[in-house]
């Protein structure tokens, strides 16, 4: 799995949750507060952290912090 | 989101003499800030802060044609449009940018395209524009469509809008007979067309003509295909160009299948003689407006509301809310006797935009003035407004210097405004579509002596500022402006037979669903799962189903057996 802790600190940059708060399961839009604009951003610092593009049918996928870390270890 | 930081409050009182001086100049500045543009203005100005004053003047266009001409003829060397490709700045100037759009005019007649209609169907970009351009002045209509938009709702705006010819983006699957351009045509165009004799000066357009179809959803389920003349498109530009006056370079970030993020947000600052670099993707907007520093955007409030939400997590991060609180309300109180510390004490939110942000102008839905507030308090004004499609769109605006709070803006002049026997806004102006397209049933329900019936419910003051506090129709309108009919997603997953009845509903600005299912089994449940999942899949963000519950009960009903939906929607929240 990749760096679970740096994918959490670039999240908590999103959300009022504290980064402690933030779990595997927890849903992006239910739970963490995402607009649909802070995903598209999120996307594109992830996209600069671990230089990989990220295609919008992808980002369809990701409602939870599981899919994106389960797709950053996939991919990145 | 870099650090926002702020200048500690006990930094800034000292200041207070020098900015005491300061003040005056603000009040030169606004004079000057209409020197281009508004002679009339400055020699009758008795404008006090928040008073009614004059209207801004400015040359009033017949058609989008005089538009492009007005503008080659008195800034033909200035920037139009900028954008980003690679890792390259691209710029046209305004006569660059009619030189492209007579090649594009010649292509069309070239190929004997006239009084057809033509979709563009692709992400903002200069071609977009140039297309549009070429489309309309070549006696054509455009139809922009939401490139998002899922295949199925495609090929029935396509259908409603008899569309013969598609400019796209993204190659899909088109309906048979309809004819498709890839948006990369504009290349070929641009080289061929050069060499065509110029047929652009004899052209003479006929404002009533209709030039473009915009998409707007319907409260029955479907979208209707709004119909706009070239008339009505002037008259918008050169009355909301009255209202408020833009002083500096924009960042164009709304889709311009939007009539506002089109209309209002390109065509508007074209006619104001200002640059707008196209920002042509959504990822990276904070980016680009760092990189740009406009000095206006235009936004739809869910913009507003995330950039909202992002400074005050970050400011929260670094600094006790109260005591940022209290530097809010103490640089108000400052601003009143006029002293503006607010681009020094609020430096680190200002350079989130760039450091150059002057104004907001949201509209699309309705933004709360709890945003309006905080944002004045870091020293950018939101100036709200209201337009809706059928009206071309905007029908009314804050105005830089006379601001109503709570209110949507200062009616367009030349704009009626009457307030029905249900206390509905309807409209009778230059401004109002033609019709429907194809849908004369539609179009007589809301047009009728020329007076358009809105549907929202509102009412006007004593300075032709309208308030808005309710809609009859059945819309949600999310807070990135886009309009979703409930009715038009209950009936495309009511199709399935899992799906017993339904109601989709807005919940913190996102969509839900209550769902009694066919039965009670397990399957179903898995089943519906993946219906939603698939639905989902096949639309865009702002139309997915975040939330749905599944009932054990169906949903109460009238003598006609149609589901109360405020009812259903009451016990679900």
């Amino acid at each position: 799995m990749k760096d679970q802790k740096k994918i959490i600190e670039i999240l908590s940059n999103y959300t009022d949750v504290e980064p402690d708060q933030i779990s595997l399961d927890s849903n992006l839009v239910a739970d963490l507060g995402f607009t649909s604009l802070d995903v598209l951003d999120m996307v594109s610092e992830f996209e600069d952290e671990y230089n990989i593009e990220i295609q919008d049918r992808e980002i369809k996928q990701m409602k939870t912090v599981r899919d994106i870390v389960v797709y950053l270890t996939e991919n990145a | 989101m870099q650090s926002v930081f702020f200048i500690d409050l006990c930094d800034f009182i000292p200041f207070s003499v020098i900015l005491l001086e300061k003040s005056v100049s603000i009040r030169l500045t606004r004079i000057r800030e209409g020197s281009n543009i508004c002679k009339k203005y400055q020699e009758s100005d008795t404008m006090k802060d928040n008073q009614p004053y004059p209207l801004y003047q400015m040359y009033e266009i017949t058609d989008l044609k005089d538009l492009i001409d007005r503008q080659v003829k008195i800034h033909p060397q200035a920037p139009a449009f900028q954008w980003k490709s690679h890792k390259d700045i691209n710029t046209k100037t305004r006569t660059e940018f009619q030189q492209d759009i007579k090649a594009s005019i010649n292509w069309f007649k070239h190929h004997n395209i006239h009084h057809e209609t033509i979709a563009i169907i692709a992400s903002n970009s200069y071609a977009y524009l140039v297309l549009f351009f070429g489309i309309v002045l070549s006696e054509n209509i455009a139809a922009p469509i939401d490139k998002e938009a899922s295949l199925e709702d495609m090929h029935y705006m396509l259908a409603l809008s008899d569309t013969d010819k598609v400019f796209y983006e993204e190659e899909k699957e088109w309906p048979q007979g309809i004819e498709a351009f890839s948006v990369s045509t504009l290349d070929e165009m641009i080289r061929e067309g050069k060499n065509d004799p110029d047929t652009y000066d004899a052209i003479e357009i006929d404002p009533e003509t209709v030039c473009a179809y915009f998409f707007t959803s319907g409260t029955t389920g479907h979208p209707k295909a709004v119909m706009l003349t070239h008339k009505n498109l002037a008259t918008d530009i050169n009355k909301a160009c009255k209202n408020f006056v833009l002083t500096g370079d924009t960042v164009s970030v709304l889709p311009f299948h939007h009539c506002f993020g089109l209309i209002t947000a390109i065509f508007k600052v074209f006619n104001y003689g200002k640059k707008t670099y196209i920002n042509t993707s959504l990822r990276r907007v904070q980016k680009t407006l760092q990189e740009q520093k406009p000095q206006t955007i235009f936004l739809v409030p869910l913009f507003v509301e995330t950039f909202h939400k992002r400074i005050w997590t970050e400011i929260r991060k670094e600094h006790p809310e109260e005591k940022v609180q209290k530097m809010m309300q103490h640089s108000e109180q400052l601003l009143k006797v006029g002293i503006d510390v607010r681009k020094k004490m609020f430096k680190g939110i200002q350079d989130v935009f760039g450091g150059n942000l002057q104004y907001i102008i949201c509209g699309g839905a309705f933004l709360d003035n709890s945003y309006i507030e905080d944002f004045h308090a870091w020293g950018i004004t939101i100036l709200n407004g209201y337009g809706i499609t059928e009206c071309s769109p905007v029908v009314a605006v804050n105005r830089n210097h006379f601001i109503k709070k709570g209110s949507v803006g200062q009616v367009l002049e030349g704009v009626q405004v009457r307030i029905n026997e249900n206390d509905e806004v309807c409209i009778k102006s230059d401004i109002v579509m033609k019709g429907y397209y194809g849908n004369e049933e539609e179009t007589e329900k809301v047009l009728q002596d020329g007076w358009f019936n809105t549907q929202d419910i509102g009412y006007l003051d004593e300075d032709n500022f309208l308030f808005l506090n309710g809609r009859k129709k059945n819309l949600i309108i999310l807070s990135n402006g886009e309009n979703v009919s409930p009715e038009q997603i209950e009936m495309n997953l009511s199709k399935h037979e899992e799906i017993e009845e339904i109601v989709v509903y807005a919940r913190n600005n996102q969509l839900w669903a209550a769902i009694y299912p066919q039965n009670q089994e397990e399957k179903t449940g898995k089943e519906i799962d993946r219906i939603i999942q698939k639905y989902n899949e096949d639309n865009p963000m702002a139309k997915r189903i975040v939330h749905y519950r599944l009932r054990s009960t169906p949903f109460e009903k009238t003598p006609t057996k149609k589901i109360i939906r405020s009812k259903a929607i009451g016990e679900e929240q």
